[in-house]
């Protein structure tokens, strides 16, 4: 269970800095 | 402060500046694929690795899906290094018989390495298989350093090339750096240790017969084996003897060389680079400071040469040399003044012939003050965060240094390649500065810096500060955080106000007073970790393409020249007027209540 947890939390870092770069790709084109 | 304290940070800054240069022009010149004997030689090697990896190496990238391969790279290793902790106990290469790594603390550790922080909240000799020291700690110790020479060489990139969709390959940047950057003088280096006297080998730990008994008090056990507690509550001890020792072995070396090279700073014991087989003497000290800078500091020589005007880099190696020399007086002047409070006492603190004087107190007598002064301003002015004394320990003065070269931001003269791109950062806010207050859009290498750019340097500066104060915020609020902490009150707060510092930061170093080995700090601090490496990284990628597609701006009397000792002057100036504005109402409740409270007298 602990790792479920672990491993979870380590996709979701990736997911939201992932989002990260595609918003600053956005924004960078809107600019 | 001692004559000898000034002269061996001085023979060390003159030296390594020395190295620094040619070693820098040889990493551009790498970087670049220039037509060197090192990448003539290595070629072959280098092209099977591509073919291997299906790398196409002539198609560049622009920075979005730059930033894509090094988050996906980094999170494949944090996975990895995560599985091998976790699975430690059935792997091979693990003598003593060592167990699975607990969650939250694999958790921690692998982002702590893939990050290049290296904090470390386990005791590595006790802790890590060799295997995973090996395999999981140690590749990432190469690969992240080569990470951050890599966004730092595409940053560079940005600012050399115009009217360009893309700022370089990742891969073959990671590469370029590791193969012939990284391996090469970690190899040497290590050999050099080794000769020193660092352990390297395989063995199982060594229990060896002692020259005399050590006498020790230990708990008092009941026939369950539980502790027997008095009427208060506390343990009973009694009086034991031992003549036994346990030498704890490993392969030593290897690591150490690429922990001080690649400004990590995880040690494979706990004690870090004051264990006698990290860090045996003096040579070894030096070497390893030496090692510390070298890379970051040839990174500006790197810059200079890939801009096509070396007068650039020196300017940003100025504005990071006077930053670093002025707190690291102020650093090893406090801890040989030692403890006021005790100087009252009629304690004769002054330095002798006889005595080393100021405070001893968590620093090693084979180094001294000045040598552990030295380190702990090199290890914090870096990335580093690799320790021969313990910070701790120190004056509160003392103390405040290393965290408030951290809380800077690292960048004099910063982690390999993150000490680079991080001062860029402020060099583009100070031009913006500059811009602001003579009326012309400002300008750095023939770029204009425009909105985006600016948004951009604005979420890299202020990212880390969000991440270190709201994480001690947390920290000192939570009763899972206030529970690690050794010594409450002003010098409590420290610890937590450092260790959220080191974290976000991306050093690693701690005030080991604090028991952070628990799910809450864990967590905490390697999310903390993630934050401060990615989301500062990213949006200097993000700078890197916005520039590389700018065309240069002619030079006209209006330009600011960026290296003369004015742009030094703004370059220091942005650097500490961020960190002392977003920082000093933390410090002022750490470590400047601690110093006026044993200034005033109370212990």
């Amino acid at each position: 269970m602990p790792d479920l947890i672990f491993v979870l939390l380590i996709l979701a870092s990736y997911a939201v800095t992932h989002l990260l770069i595609v918003g600053l790709a956005r924004l960078g084109r809107v600019e | 402060m001692t004559f000898a304290a000034i002269a061996l940070g001085s023979v060390l800054l003159g030296v390594v500046a020395l190295c620094a240069k040619p070693f820098g022009i040889y990493v551009a010149d790498v970087m670049e694929g220039k037509p060197i004997l090192a990448l003539r030689l290595g070629g072959q090697f280098e092209r099977a690795i591509y073919q291997l990896a299906g790398i196409d190496a002539a198609k560049e990238t622009g920075w979005q899906q730059y930033a894509l391969n090094v988050l996906v790279f980094s999170t494949l290793g944090v996975l990895f290094v995560y599985l091998l902790q976790r699975l430690q106990a059935w792997l091979p290469l693990n003598p003593q018989s060592l167990g699975n790594v607990t969650a939250d603390s694999s958790f921690n550790t692998a982002i702590s390495f893939v990050t290049n922080t290296n904090w470390q909240g386990y005791a590595g000799e006790s802790t890590m298989s060799y295997l995973t020291q090996m395999l999981g700690l140690a590749v990432q110790n190469f690969v992240s350093a080569a990470t951050g020479i890599a966004v730092a060489v595409a940053l560079i990139r940005g600012f050399a090339r115009h009217a360009s969709a893309t700022i370089g390959n990742f891969w073959v940047d990671l590469t370029r750096s590791t193969l012939y950057i990284l391996l090469p003088i970690s190899t040497l280096l290590a050999i050099v240790l080794i000769s020193q006297g660092v352990i390297q080998n395989f063995a199982a730990n060594r229990d060896v017969t002692t020259v005399s008994p050590t006498e020790y008090q230990r708990p008092k056990l009941d026939a369950a084996g539980a502790t027997i507690k008095d009427a208060s509550g506390t343990a009973v001890t009694e009086n034991a003897s031992t003549s036994t020792q346990t030498l704890t072995m490993g392969p030593v070396a290897s690591q150490e060389a690429i922990k001080e090279l690649g400004t990590n700073g995880g040690g494979f014991f706990n004690a870090n680079s004051a264990h006698p087989y990290e860090n045996p003497n003096a040579f070894t000290n030096f070497l390893e400071l030496f090692a510390i800078l070298l890379i970051p500091m040839a990174l500006t020589f790197s810059f200079g040469r890939i801009v096509g005007d070396a007068r650039q880099g020196w300017a940003v190696l100025a504005g990071m040399t006077i930053l670093f020399a002025s707190l690291w007086l102020v650093a090893v002047s406090s801890e040989q003044a030692g403890n006021p409070s005790i100087a009252r006492q009629g304690v004769d603190q002054e330095y002798s012939d006889v005595q080393s004087g100021g405070n001893m107190e968590g620093k090693e007598t084979r180094f001294g003050i000045a040598a552990s002064g030295l380190f702990a301003a090199v290890t914090t002015a870096t990335s580093a965060g690799a320790v021969n004394s313990m910070h701790d320990s120190m004056t509160p003065l003392g103390g405040f240094v290393p965290m408030f070269l951290m809380q800077l931001g690292e960048v004099a003269f910063g982690g390999v390649g993150s000490g680079l791109y991080g001062m860029l950062i402020y060099a583009l806010l100070g031009v913006f500065i500059a811009g602001l207050m003579i009326g012309r859009t400002p300008e750095y290498l023939g770029k204009k810096i425009e909105v985006f750019d600016m948004k951009m340097t604005s979420i890299a500066i202020l990212v880390t500060p969000i991440v270190v104060l709201v994480g001690t915020a947390f920290g000192v609020a939570a009763d899972a955080g206030k529970i690690g902490v050794a010594n409450p009150g002003a010098h409590g707060f420290s610890e937590i106000l450092y260790a959220f510092s080191s974290a976000g930061n991306n050093n690693g170093s701690c005030f080991c007073g604090l028991a952070a080995n628990t799910p809450f700090y864990n967590t905490a601090l390697g999310l903390a970790m993630w934050v401060g490496r990615f989301w500062v990284l990213i949006p200097v990628l993000a700078i890197a393409g916005s520039l590389a597609a700018k065309r240069r701006a002619p030079v006209t009397a209006g330009t600011m020249p960026t290296h003369g000792p004015l742009f030094v002057v703004l370059l220091i100036g942005s650097v500490l007027l961020i960190g002392a504005l977003t920082f000093v109402p933390a410090l002022a409740l750490g470590p400047v209540a601690e110093h006026l409270m044993l200034d005033g007298g109370t212990p």
